[in-house]
This record gives C-alpha cells, sequence and structure tokens, in this order.
C-alpha cells in the first residue's frame, strides 16, 4: 500500500480550512449574539434612569385613584394676628355602595339626617362605583347617627371659614368646595395656603385591592399662615364708613384704601358693594372684584395735584404765581373747557383749593408735555404699582407725542386718562413720605407651621418724583382745600389736622368714547395727620346719585376714616387729652369689671350681650371678640345706643348695632 | 485515550464558571417566582407558597438530572437522537389530542399525563439541537450540497416548527428557526441557501401574522403600544411600567406593585420585569450579564469540544439558552412583539426548567473532554 502523501496533505488542509471556518462562523455568531447584549443592557438603563412621563402617569393611575377632598388651608391673619381666614374639619358623608347594606328605616334615616330626597340618595347608591360623596361638609351630629350604617362613611374635610363675614373679603378672596383659591390673597397665595397633601386617595393593598385612603385633617399641617398689613380694626371702620356713604349716595359702587406712607402698607382696602366669601356663591361675580386696584378710573381734579407737584418741582411755577382763569371758559382748537365756578386771576395755591380747570391747564402748559409727562411715570401713573396682588390693572396714559393739545389740556385736570385708584393712593402718599414713592403691599409676611418667617416684605421705594421740599409744599396747598373756601371742607377734622384734594370726573359711557350725562365718579384723597403725615387715604364712589362732588360725598367718608384710623394708631389729636379725660371719668364713675364689658356665652350659640354704652369703636370691637356676630356701627367717637340692649341675647350671626357719638 | 478519528482526548474538570452560573440564575428564579406568584397563588389556591413549592420540587429535580447529563458521556446521546426526537414530536402530538391537551392563553401547549403536565415546546428545541448536532457532523463531508447538507436538516427542522406553530406557540417556532438557521450557518451550510430560506418563509410568516387577529394586534402594538392602551397594547406598556417604576435600585425584593394587578404571566414570561420594578437596574444587569457569561462559556466549551458533534451541540444549547434568554429580554422591554417565551432558569414551569437544566448538564459534560490537540 502506496501513501498518497499529497492527497492525505489535501485531506488535511481542507480539515484545516474547515475548522478554521467553523470558528469563524462560531465568532462571527458570538459577536452577533454579544451585540444584542449590549443592546438589550442599553435598553435596561434607558427603561429605568430615565423617568418617563406617560409610564409615570400610568403607574400613578393604576396604583391610586383620587378623590378631591377640600383640604386644610393656612390662616390669613391681620396685622395684629387676628383671624381673617381659618379653616375648620368638617365631616364629609360619602358611600362605598359596593358594601352599602343599609335596612328601609336606615336609609330613610341617612335622608333625613343628610337633608336628601330619598329617591335621591338610592341613585346616589346604586352608582357602580367604589365612592360616592353623599353630602359635603355636614353637621357633627350626623356623624354619630351614621355610625353602624354599612357602606356610609365619613371623611374630615376642611372648611374655609371667615370669622368676620364680609370684612376684606375683596383682599382675601375665597375657595371653592374643593379647597381650590378662586380669587384674592387665597389665590395669589395658594402655593403657601394650601396644603398639597389635598387628594384623598384610593390605594392597593398587597392583595391588590382597593381601599379608601382620605389624608387626616391634622396631618395636611405643611401649610403656611399669610399675615397681611391689613389692620382689622382700620378695615373695619374703613368699610362701614364706604359702605354708609355708598348707600346714602346711592352710588354704584365704591373704593376706599387706606395706606401707610413710610412704607406702603396698605392698612384697609374697602370696596362696595361687598361679598360673604363664606357663600360667595351666593353674590354675583361682579362684587368679587377688588376695585382699588382692578378697576381703571379717570381721576378727574385730584389729578390737578400731581400737575402743580411737577410743575413746582420742576421750577416751572411758584405757589404765589398768578394765572389768568379767564373767567370759567377757554377755547383750545375746536373745544371749549369750563370751570365750575368762574374765576379771574388766581394764585397756583388758590387754583388747587378752587379746583381751576383752566388754572390747571396753565400750569400744565408751563411745564410742558415732555417734562409733565416724565414726573407723571415717576409717580407712577401708567404702569402697575407691582402690589403684591393678583389682578392689577395699570391704567391708560396717551402717548404724548401723538397727544392733540386740546387733550393735554383735559388731562391737567384728570380727564382724558386712566388710572386705579391704588396708583393714586401712591402717588400721594410719595407726597405724603417726602417725594418718595413706595410700592404698595398688603403681606406683611409669611409664617410655616414651625413659626418660621419664610417670607418678609421688604418696603420698596419705587422712585422720587419729588423732593422733600416740594412735597411740603404740595401738602400746605392742600390743607388750603380743606380750609375755608376750599372745595374740600368736609373733610377737615376738628381732632386731626388733614390735606388732601377732592375729585369729581365725568364718566366715559362704556364703548363709546363719550362723555355720560350725569354720570361721576367723585372722589377724595388725603393725609392726615398734614404736619407729620401717618397715612394717605383714597375715597371713591362710583356714579353718586344726587349730589356727586367728591368734596360732598366723599370728603367725609374720608374725615371719618381718617379719625379712627389715626386714633386707633395712637397719634395724639388735638382733642385726645379731652375724650382721654372724657373716658377715664366716665370709668371710674360706672366702674365695671373688665369682664363684664365681655361677650358672655350662652348653650345654643347665643351670647348675652354686655353694656357697651359709653366705651370707644375699638372697645366695643374688644368686648366682641372672638363671638360670631356681625357688628353694625353708626356714626364715631364713643357708644351711646346699642341694639340689643345690655343684658340681651343675641345669636350666632346676627347684628351688633352700635351707635356713636362724638363727645362734647 | 483516543476518539474514532485518532485525536488524542483528555478528560477534565467541569467548567465551573458554567455551573455557579446557572445556579445563582435558578437561585433568582425560585425567590422571583415566589415574589411573582404569591398573591396569584394565594387567589388561586389559598395558599401563597404554592408555586414557590412546586419551583423548588423542579429545581432539585432538574439538578439531579443536571448531574446525571452531566456524568453520561455525550456520545450516548448520538445513539439516541431517534428516540429524542420521536419523543419530542410524539409530546407535541400529544397536546392536540383532546383529552390530554390542556390550554393556557388562548394557545394548547401542555400535555396532560396523569398527575404530570408536561410541556413539549422547551424539550423539543433541545431534541432539535441534539438533532441537528449528529446530523451536521455525519454529513460535514458534503455540508456544502443543497439536498444533503440543507434539505435533510432543514426539513426535520420543518416539521417541529409546523408542529408548534399549529400550536399557535409562535415564539417556539422562532426559536426553533433560529437554532437551526444558525447552527446550519455554522456546520458550512451555504449562506445563499440560508437567505433562501428566510426570504421563501417571508410569505408564510405573513400569512400567520396577518391573518390570525391577535398576532396581527400584538405586532401592531409592538409598533405603538399607546394607541391602545387598554387593549392589545396593555401587556407591553405594564411590562414598561414595571422597569420604569423600578429606578436604579428597585422597589425592593417583594415590593413590586405591577405583578398584582397589572403584568400578565408575571410568574412566567413576564417574570424578568418584576425582577426589574423589584430590583431595578441592579437586578436586571446581574441577570443579563449572568446570561451573557452562560453563553460565553458554552461557546468557548463548543470551541475545546473534541468533535464536530460535541462542537455543534454545544454551540446549539448556547443558542437554546442564551438566545432565548436576549429573546425574552426583548420581548419584555419592548424591543420584540410579545410572544409567549419563557426566561431560561428564571421563569415558572417544571418542564422548562428541567429541560434547561438537563441542557446545562450537557454543557458541563463536554466541558470535561478537552482535545488535546488544540491546546
Amino acid at each position: 500500500m502506496k501513501l498518497n502523501i499529497r492527497k492525505i496533505k489535501s485531506q488535511l488542509s481542507e480539515e484545516a480550512r474547515k475548522e478554521a471556518r467553523i470558528r469563524l462562523r462560531i465568532k462571527i455568531v458570538t459577536i452577533g449574539v454579544g451585540i444584542v447584549f449590549i443592546v438589550t443592557l442599553a435598553r435596561a438603563v434607558k427603561l429605568h434612569c430615565f423617568k418617563d412621563d406617560n409610564l409615570g402617569w400610568v403607574a400613578s393611575k393604576q396604583y391610586n385613584a383620587k378623590i378631591p377632598q377640600s383640604s386644610r388651608r393656612g390662616k390669613i391673619l391681620d396685622r395684629a394676628g387676628r383671624e381673617l381666614a381659618t379653616s375648620l374639619p368638617v365631616p364629609s358623608v360619602y358611600a362605598d355602595p359596593k358594601s352599602v347594606s343599609l335596612t328601609d328605616d336606615e336609609r330613610k334615616t341617612l335622608a333625613s339626617l343628610l337633608k336628601m330626597d330619598e329617591k335621591e340618595l338610592n341613585q346616589k347608591l346604586k352608582i357602580p362605583r367604589r365612592f360616592v360623596w353623599l353630602k359635603r361638609m355636614v353637621d357633627s351630629s350626623v356623624i354619630e347617627a351614621i355610625k353602624g350604617m354599612q357602606g356610609i362613611y365619613y371623611v374630615e374635610e376642611s372648611r374655609r371659614f371667615y370669622p368676620n363675614g364680609e370684612l376684606a373679603s375683596h383682599i382675601l378672596g375665597a375657595v371653592g368646595m374643593e379647597s381650590d383659591a378662586l380669587a384674592g390673597i387665597e389665590l395669589a397665595n395658594d402655593r403657601f395656603l394650601g396644603s398639597k397633601k389635598h387628594d384623598a386617595v384610593f390605594k392597593r393593598d398587597a392583595r391588590g385591592k382597593f381601599y379608601f385612603a382620605p389624608v387626616a385633617y391634622n396631618e395636611q399641617d405643611d401649610v403656611d399662615d399669610v399675615i397681611l398689613t391689613i389692620d382689622k380694626q382700620i378695615q373695619f371702620v374703613t368699610e362701614n364708613a364706604l359702605e354708609k356713604a355708598a348707600t346714602a349716595a346711592n352710588a354704584r359702587g365704591g373704593t376706599a384704601v387706606v395706606m401707610d406712607v413710610k412704607n406702603g402698607a396698605i392698612l384697609a382696602m374697602a370696596n362696595s358693594p361687598s361679598f360673604d366669601p363664606n357663600n360667595y356663591s351666593k353674590y354675583p361675580q361682579d362684587t368679587w372684584r377688588n376695585r382699588a386696584i382692578a378697576d381703571s378710573i379717570e381721576p378727574g381734579s385730584t389729578f390737578k395735584t400731581l400737575i402743580i407737584s411737577s410743575a413746582l418741582d420742576n421750577g416751572s411755577v411758584t405757589p404765589e404765581d398768578q394765572f389768568n382763569c379767564e373767567g370759567g371758559a377757554i377755547t383750545i382748537g375746536r373745544a371749549t373747557l369750563h370751570d365750575s365756578h368762574a374765576h379771574g386771576t388766581l394764585s397756583v395755591r388758590d387754583i388747587i383749593k378752587v379746583s381751576s380747570n383752566i388754572g390747571a391747564y396753565k400750569v400744565a402748559r408751563e411745564i410742558g408735555k415732555e417734562k409733565l409727562f416724565e414726573y407723571l411715570r415717576k409717580f407712577g401713573i401708567g404702569k402697575r404699582t407691582g402690589i403684591d396682588y393678583p389682578g392689577e390693572v395699570g391704567g391708560i396714559v396717551r402717548n404724548p407725542e401723538t397727544l392733540q393739545p386740546v387733550e393735554f389740556a383735559t388731562i391737567a385736570f384728570g380727564q382724558g386718562i386712566s388710572v386705579t385708584p391704588i396708583q393714586m393712593t401712591a402717588a400721594f402718599s410719595a407726597i405724603a413720605n417726602g417725594g418718595k414713592l413706595m410700592r404698595p403691599y398688603v403681606i406683611d409676611r409669611i409664617v410655616n407651621n414651625q413659626g418660621i418667617t419664610i417670607m418678609r416684605s421688604i418696603p420698596m421705594e419705587v422712585s422720587e418724583p419729588i423732593s422733600e421740599a416740594t412735597a411740603k409744599t404740595v401738602i400746605s396747598m392742600l390743607e388750603g382745600v380743606v380750609g375755608e373756601g376750599g372745595t374740600g371742607t368736609r373733610a377737615a377734622s376738628k381732632e386731626y389736622q388733614v390735606a388732601g384734594k377732592t375729585g369729581t370726573a365725568q364718566k366715559v359711557t362704556e364703548g363709546s368714547g363719550h362723555y355720560a350725562a350725569g354720570k361721576y365718579y367723585a372722589s377724595f384723597i388725603g393725609i392726615a395727620p398734614a404736619d407729620a403725615p401717618r397715612i394717605v387715604i383714597f375715597v371713591g364712589l362710583d356714579e353718586p346719585k344726587g349730589s356727586y362732588f367728591g368734596g360732598s360725598v366723599s370728603a367725609p367718608v374720608f374725615k371719618e376714616i381718617a379719625e379712627a384710623t389715626l386714633k386707633h394708631l395712637d397719634v395724639p389729636s388735638a382733642l385726645s387729652r379731652v375724650v382721654v379725660a372724657t373716658q377715664r371719668q366716665r370709668t371710674d364713675s360706672v366702674d365695671l369689671p373688665k369682664d363684664k364689658k365681655r361677650f358672655q356665652k350662652l348653650s345654643g350659640g347665643d351670647f348675652q350681650v354686655p353694656d357697651v354704652r359709653g366705651i370707644t369703636m375699638r372697645d366695643v370691637m374688644e368686648a366682641v371678640g372672638q363671638a360670631d356676630v356681625k357688628i353694625k356701627v353708626n356714626g364715631s367717637g364713643l357708644a351711646t345706643d346699642q341694639s340689643p340692649s345690655p343684658g340681651g341675647v343675641i345669636k350666632e350671626g346676627e347684628t351688633f348695632k352700635v351707635s356713636f357719638k362724638q363727645p362734647d | 485515550m483516543m476518539d474514532d478519528n485518532g485525536t488524542v482526548v483528555k478528560r477534565t474538570h467541569f467548567d465551573y464558571p458554567l455551573i455557579i452560573v446557572t445556579a445563582i440564575l435558578v437561585m433568582i428564579g425560585v425567590v422571583m417566582v415566589y415574589s411573582s406568584s404569591a398573591v396569584l397563588a394565594m387567589e388561586r389556591t389559598g395558599d401563597g407558597y404554592f408555586y414557590l413549592k412546586k419551583e423548588i420540587v423542579f429545581a432539585l429535580v432538574g439538578f439531579i438530572m443536571l448531574f446525571v447529563a452531566a456524568k453520561v458521556p455525550y456520545h450516548w446521546l448520538k445513539k439516541m437522537v431517534y428516540p429524542i426526537l420521536g419523543f419530542a414530536m410524539l409530546m407535541l402530538v400529544l397536546s392536540f389530542i383532546p383529552g390530554l391537551k390542556s390550554s393556557a392563553g388562548g394557545a394548547s401547549r401542555w400535555v396532560r399525563l396523569g398527575p404530570v403536565t408536561f410541556q413539549p415546546s422547551e424539550f423539543a428545541k433541545f431534541a432539535l439541537v441534539i438533532f441537528l448536532a449528529y446530523s451536521l457532523e455525519k454529513k460535514a463531508s458534503r455540508i456544502k450540497s443543497f439536498g444533503i447538507g440543507f434539505v435533510s436538516n432543514a426539513a426535520v427542522a420543518l416539521v417541529l416548527i409546523m408542529m408548534v406553530v399549529v400550536q399557535k406557540d409562535l415564539g417556539a417556532a422562532f426559536m426553533l428557526a433560529t437554532i437551526t438557521a444558525l447552527m446550519m450557518f455554522v456546520a458550512g451550510v451555504r449562506i445563499s441557501y440560508l437567505v433562501a430560506m428566510a426570504v421563501s418563509s417571508l410569505p408564510a410568516l405573513y400569512f400567520l401574522v396577518a391573518h390570525v387577529a391577535y398576532r396581527r394586534r400584538r405586532i401592531l402594538a409592538f409598533l405603538n403600544p399607546w394607541s391602545d392602551r387598554y387593549g392589545t397594547g396593555f401587556q407591553i406598556i405594564q411590562s414598561l411600567v414595571s422597569f420604569n417604576e423600578g429606578g436604579i435600585f428597585g422597589r425592593g425584593l417583594g415590593e413590586g406593585q405591577q405583578k398584582l394587578f397589572y403584568l400578565p404571566e408575571a410568574h412566567t414570561d413576564f417574570i424578568f420585569s418584576v425582577l426589574g420594578e423589584e430590583l431595578g437596574l441592579i437586578g436586571v444587569t446581574l441577570v443579563i450579564v449572568l446570561f451573557a457569561i452562560f453563553f460565553w462559556r458554552a461557546i468557548s466549551i463548543g470551541l475545546k469540544a473534541p468533535d464536530l458533534f460535541s462542537r455543534y451541540l454545544a454551540f446549539g444549547l448556547a443558542i437554546f439558552i442564551g438566545v432565548q434568554a436576549l429573546f425574552n429580554f426583548c420581548v419584555v422591554m419592548g424591543l420584540l412583539p410579545t410572544k409567549g417565551l419563557v426566561l431560561p432558569f428564571i421563569s415558572y414551569g417544571g418542564s422548562a426548567l428541567t429541560t434547561f437544566l438537563i441542557a446545562a448538564g450537557v454543557l458541563l459534560n463536554i466541558s470535561t473532554y478537552k482535545c488535546a490537540k488544540s491546546e
């Protein structure tokens, strides 16, 4: 046998080639599989590490079913820590229709307890869900009665409660059924006031079964309290005075603002008509509006104050410069402007005092369009004040470039320009504050549940439109307005020296651009005390019927608010010594123990009324204390008359009427 | 010792990494089966440990069979090729017979023999690997011929594929086809034949998918699961939610939420999603890496194997376990359409687990033979 070496060799190399090919192909497959392993790892990293919103949403939705629950909110307090808005735990009754098993008697009882129609109740109990509200916010006595009813449960919800009713309602705003903020401070500060634990949830247990897990009221402690610059007492006085005047004048509405001139803090902000945030839905939405910041008005003659301040500061005029007031009529282009009373030659001081339109126009002409608008901008006219409250508007100021001469003339007396009450308040405060314009604010600070202040407002100077000297001069001129022969004599107080300016603006018919006959905005903006200003008060009445002059309808409101406010702020008055003496005398003679001057709580929500006669409004407020009654006051000074009479009984929510009179 | 070809073959020890990886995977599997099935078991049988107990028994039986397989020389399988293939086919046929078959998820995939139910599809894959290794070695010299190299092997595979397709088990069919294609590719079958086979199967694949409503929906759901969130897209979205909820560290063992209500087949086909939710990226990475190590060890056992049969056998088993694991990962992570494929060693199921462990045992046995020449 002969070995065929070549054949063996070729066979061997064939084997080797095959072997190499197999190894190569195995490696190709291995690399391919290896790549897929890496792809799966990359996919795993993507799925695990990058949160997918869609997937997260699916997950949260299937683990929990949310039921909106009215949750606790932080308190809103006035500057002295008195409650303006608070939350109360109130039971709400719900059913788990799948587990409901009630006898006919129980159904009847339940329907009557919940004040529901039995048909309606039965319908609700048939809804094929695990959760149905039967009645929200029920009396706590209901809870005892439903115990033992199978499938009927309750959860403690939070009810927003405004203990003072309508007081400061426009500032506070309101909250809806699901503790959703609707307006005002409630809305603007919802992230502080609201609890994040606001949803009752259905959770899944370890077996995947649903169970209902409401958030307990006490657990919702993640809320902050908002402390306002508002003073409950000043707000009370302001609202009362405004409401009284608006009613007397049969006005469409009204606004009053009290501002601390030193820092811009708003002490009171009142609007008429008002609403009760406890029952906000029963009031037309129009009444919710905070007119002080949300309404644009043509200011009228109060605006002259800004014109003359600017002209004085610019050196264009001096207080004693004389202007010819053209006998009450002047023709500019094709229009004729009138004064309400004919005047000859007047000094700048007298132009303000008697409120001459023609005089104001001539002063404005002295300073000139460009310069004047620059001053107005510095006074904050034409832009939002930046108040920490939602819904502010900026007013409308025409472009000076395109302004016709007659339009420039009307701006001099506050027509053809629109501003907000808060802008005018701030501008007057700048004059009262030595020429420095402060940003108005209503929130003093925000305190968290640990009592730690997490936000505090810092008074902010916006600009300095006029010098301190000019400001002093202007105030002295405004004192003339309330003095004899001025338009604002009814603002004059016996107790405090005040200064201010009246305004009676013709209103433009909405949409037409024409002035409406007989429709006016009557205002008075005042500074008190004039020698060392503490506050500026804006009072505006919208469309008063009968007497429509700012000096006749708004000035007295200013006086009432100013006197009460300054007294409350312990500003010594010219008469304070007399009042204190009188008070002391009376107190000594009556010699009542202090607790006698308090509302005594009786059973069933009744209160026994003390004798409040002879004490101040402030003391009356104190006597009422936390008793849940409304107070209606009349006049100012010391209490003279009360209803119910001393020792009488008043029910919760009823009105306690007190009349006040200045001691002689 | 010399084998038939005159190659010097040495015996050595088991491949330790392979057995360690296998043991870890089975342990992870037992734990995950308990975690994913406890609530279901409680509800179905009143015993939360029901599936855990059975899985532990399966694992013990499986490991005994693993050691037996590791001890029996792989050559014995050569002699047993046809009995094994015949048994696999018999089981597949039995699963059609009313009275013996048992359905799961719209597909009849189980055979009930007295107290034991047997799922034949994993065993069929195992049998196919043995058959192909045997056949491809036998025909090694004429592997490039169309009739002998290609058709004869493909025909056997096609019979098995047809049988599982009739059972609506498209996942198994896909896996059988992949095993066949890759083993034939490695053995040297002409690539053109393999491409032609793939192309010619497309019409059939299209027919199978497009004409069966639930498969068509599955494909559509895969392409855009959100289009039918509560219907066909439900399963895959729930699986993706599990991974997404797991994050890097997972919710913690037993803390998974998805298995409780939404993840279908949590303890079988979708057990990896439960693992993803409970053990997070850490656990998922561990399992993927363990399978990669397993695959790599199986391939290197094949490369060191003394003859073509054992080489093909090791390669086929590497594909059987490694690629099936990959397919399962891809399905549960939304990279492939959903189809019934269990995760080797980890998913619940007695016949599957024992089959995979026997396959691991065979690999271990091959690892004890070393071709001295290749050293």
